[in-house]
């Protein structure tokens, strides 16, 4: 089945003032999948997150998501498929009040009053922010508001879910509330994210950017091993990786992480 | 600079209020909204040396306060906050305007003062007006109020556009201010020459800004119009509220009276 | 500067609304039809800048007094005249409704003041020819004082003849004029020179953002005159209607002209144009109280002045009417709390 396949062939992008955004990156996304994207800053990460809904037109090579190609003429199609989440909730929920945000994207598709209110609901009690629904968004959380910019997201129905670092700026609490709530998506979800430990938890597959190009496509458990990748890319390995400092031999990190592992199976 | 921070309080705190769960709070809008249109012109209509007469016109903002349970000395400060103002201009009366128009017993009142006190009394009562609109309606209802009366809709999308991202640029622009003045030691305020680079660096992030926003919105299908579907009911209590503290103004208007009041108790002795 | 509730007449506010009414609704069908609909999200941020820019005070060399930016002119060389209006607008709105800077009433007036000059004629008619395509530094500092400077003078010297034909504050029009005028020359001074170093910056980085705003309004054909003349015309109609009908003392500007002219007696025809309007006053007013003076009071500097029905009598029920008044206002008002708390 074609639908919902995001597939890139040799897509390069060129800022406008001559620093070179990514090149050569072919990979291709199949349904349900979730993907996490790493990379040191400045890798590419949220230029190739750009491309995926069109916000950015690439200079060079093609973006196919299902049967449409992102170009100007399929926006809106394309659009309506891809779900992207930004890093700052606060560019995201610019409407007076919650309800408002999240039914954005509905009103906008032309959806009746009636219909639009059941999404919203929905919506909400998806992200478990129904209680929020009048709330103006200045009065929001930083847990919150991430969880309400993802409702104003899923309330069009998207097939494909584009996030650029979730999970930046959430305490532990809300932190893991997003991580068990991405779980049950089962959209395609492709994470831009420092978080390691997120990817691991919920992305089965990771894509490594370094440079704007791929270094590396696979296996997330796999690459996370690759200690020789990661340092090359800018990266190290998710903290849960890292040993434990009581039985196992300790990493390379100046920090002490003070965590219970389950030594016997070290 | 804690003027800033107290800024971003204060609109915060008062759109807090306007949240509030009375029957005030409850009526649509548009009564409040009409309703404070009519007593800040039948106040402001009185003549310069009017006192008396406004004097009964206190009876709206002091029932406002106690029915929508708003705090009395929070907004008395506010408005003697911006008395000064009144006050700069309003001095220049006694000064001006020396006849003396009042005789109290041996007392006599010059022209100019009574027109000052009457210029500081309508002061305080247009000016509890506006904020006990603010208190019990709240920003964006008051737009939304607007925006059904008639007033042109990129307009009230600009006022709400512009209070969504108030306490976000209020916010930045008071974190830029604390780390430069936590690394100004003790020079002073802040000089020209840093205001500048300052200003325009917030100025680049709005524009930045602007663009990530515009972008979220073109993401969510946003096509140049705004949609915003509120209801908004004008009820038999909206109308009552609005026919009734309106006759009570035209009558204040119409009517001194203290005068009557008093004359009836001078016609006892 | 920003107008007081206290110090206007409804006839002033009123008309001075309608302009402004008039202004908001020209500038928000002209933002209707521009086609970068990116301008709604800019305009909303960008007066929020102002908003908190204008909160912080900067010292200014030499003087030790501080200043802090208006931001009519950046608002009119980053959006454009129909924008940055409403934008300002949208500012001073939630100023009068939060801060309550100026009034509800006024804020027809200070939209106007502080809108309508730097938006419709500082910008277009200063700013722009002297910068013309924008390339210049020199010309942009030039530019941005001169049209600030400006702007704040009209805006200014409308806030005095706001005041003036209000009536309520005695402040003669020759003393308002020189206390306003040259302070706000030293305010259109500083503006513009915080403006065009501010809008220099900006370019430097984003110089496709004053391109933006330029072109948009090269290709619209734009009018200034039409506007002008409309709005000019709308407010002295209105003005002088209003007046007839609701007015309060033509006495302020009697007074004025009697203390900046010097001239001392206003008979012959002013007499009689005084006292018909007198009459229909008296007839079109509610009640006639002692609120105004009549005629005769400027024709002679002698002491007794012919002040009709002010008699201590009056002046003492008025004063004993008062307080009871208040003391019965306040009733109520505890009243109506002690039925709010035994409700609960």
């Amino acid at each position: 089945m074609s639908h919902h396949i995001v597939q890139a062939d040799n897509l390069h992008y060129t800022y406008p003032d001559g620093t070179a955004g990514i090149n050569s990156i072919c990979f291709r996304i199949t349904h349900g999948e979730s993907v996490a994207l790493v990379g040191a800053n400045g890798a590419g990460k949220s230029t190739l997150l750009l491309h995926l809904n069109g916000c950015l037109i690439p200079s060079s090579g093609e973006i196919q998501i299902g049967d449409y190609p992102v170009n100007k003429k399929n926006l809106k199609a394309v659009r309506r498929s891809v779900g992207m989440v930004f890093q700052n909730p606060d560019d995201q929920l610019f409407m007076p009040t919650v309800f408002d945000d999240v039914a954005f994207g509905p009103i906008n598709l032309g959806m009746h009053e009636t219909e639009v209110g059941k999404r919203v609901l929905h919506a909400l009690e998806t992200v478990g922010a129904a209680h929020l629904i009048n709330r103006p968004p200045y009065k929001l959380s930083g847990g919150e508001k991430r969880a309400v910019a993802i409702a104003t997201v899923l309330a069009t129905s998207p097939d494909i879910l584009v996030m650029d670092e979730p999970t930046s700026n959430l305490d532990p609490m809300s932190r893991k509330r997003l991580i068990n709530l991405l779980k049950t998506f089962e959209h395609t979800k492709i994470i831009a994210t420092h978080d390691l430990d997120m990817a691991l938890d919920l992305c089965e597959r990771t894509i490594v950017l370094h440079k704007g190009k791929i270094t590396a496509d696979g296996p997330t458990i796999d690459l996370f091993n690759d200690e020789s990748l990661l340092a090359h890319s800018g990266l190290e390995k998710p903290l849960r990786m890292q040993g434990c400092p009581i039985c196992n031999k300790q990493q390379e990190s100046q920090f002490f992480i003070p965590i219970k592992m389950d030594c016997a199976a070290g | 600079m804690a003027t800033i921070e107290n800024n971003l309080f204060d609109i915060g705190y008062m759109d807090t209020l306007a949240s509030g769960t009375t029957s005030l709070h409850q009526l649509d809008p548009r009564a409040k909204l009409i309703t404070t249109l009519m007593f800040v012109i039948m106040v402001v209509s009185l003549g310069k040396y009017e006192i008396s007469m406004m004097i009964p016109f206190v009876v709206y903002p002091l029932t406002m306060i106690v029915s929508g349970e708003l705090p009395f000395n929070y907004l008395l400060k506010k408005i003697i906050l911006v008395a000064p103002f009144a006050i700069l201009i309003g001095i220049f009366n006694p000064l001006m305007d020396r006849e003396i128009l009042v005789q109290l017993g041996s007392l006599s009142i010059a022209g100019g003062w009574i027109s000052f006190f009457s210029i500081m009394i309508r002061f305080g009562l247009t000016v509890s007006a506006a904020l006990i609109l603010i208190s019990l309606t709240g920003f964006n209802a008051v737009c939304m109020a607007l925006e059904k009366l008639g007033a042109p809709r990129p307009f009230v999308i600009q006022l709400l556009f512009l209070y969504r991202y108030l306490f976000v640029l209020i916010d930045e622009t008071s974190r830029m201010v604390r780390a430069r003045s936590l690394r100004s030691f003790g020079s002073g305020g802040i000089h020209f020459k840093v205001f500048v680079p300052l200003v325009g660096q917030l100025l680049l992030r709005t524009l930045d800004r602007a663009q990530r926003i515009h972008l979220a919105m073109c993401c969510r299908g946003f096509d140049g119009h705004i949609r915003i579907s509120r209801s908004l009911k004008f009820g038999f209590n909206e109308i009552r509220f609005t026919l009734a503290w309106s006759l009570l103004f035209f009558c204040f208007r119409s009517y001194n009276i203290p005068l009557k009041i008093g004359e009836l108790i001078a016609g006892y002795f | 500067m920003h107008m007081a509730d206290a110090l206007i007449s409804p006839a002033v506010g009123g008309a001075m609304w309608v302009a402004t009414a008039g202004l908001i609704g020209y500038c928000s069908k002209k933002i209707k039809e521009d086609i970068d609909d990116s301008k709604i999200p800019l305009m909303g941020v960008i007066g929020a800048f102002i908003f908190a820019a204008q909160m912080i005070n900067f010292t200014i060399p030499a003087t030790g007094s501080s200043g802090h930016l208006g931001g009519g002119m950046i608002l009119a060389i980053l959006l454009g005249p129909y924008a940055a209006f409403l934008t300002m607008a949208s500012v001073l709105t939630v100023q009068a409704l939060f801060f309550a800077d100026g009034g509800l009433l006024a804020l027809g007036c200070n939209i106007f003041n502080l809108g309508f000059f730097p938006c419709f004629v500082a910008y277009p008619f200063i700013y722009k020819r002297i910068v013309k395509d924008g390339q210049s530094q020199k010309m942009m500092m030039a530019g941005a004082t001169l049209a600030a400077i400006a702007g704040l003078q009209l805006g200014a010297f409308c806030v005095v003849l706001e005041t003036l034909f209000s009536g309520i504050s005695e402040l003669p029009f020759g003393t308002f004029v020189l206390l306003v005028q040259p302070i706000h020359l030293a305010i259109g001074i500083v503006e513009g020179l915080v403006t065009s170093a501010v809008v220099i910056f900006v370019w430097k980085s984003r110089p496709e953002m004053l391109q933006s705003s330029v072109s948009s309004i090269a290709d619209k054909g734009y009018s200034i005159k039409r506007v002008l003349i409309g709005f000019v015309a709308a407010t002295l109609i209105t003005g002088c209607a209003l007046s007839w009908f609701a007015s309060a003392h033509p006495d302020g500007l009697e007074w004025a002209m009697f203390k900046t002219a010097g001239v001392e007696e206003l008979e012959g025809p002013e007499k009689g144009l005084h006292s018909s309007l007198a009459t229909i006053q008296e007839k079109t007013a509610f009640l006639p109280d002692y609120g105004f003076k009549s005629s005769e009071a400027d024709h002679s500097e002698e002491a007794t002045k012919a002040w009709p029905a002010v008699d201590p009598g009056t002046s003492m029920s008025g004063l004993v009417g008062g307080v009871l008044t208040l003391c019965l206002t306040v009733f109520i008002g505890f009243v109506i709390k002690r039925r709010k708390a035994t409700e609960v």
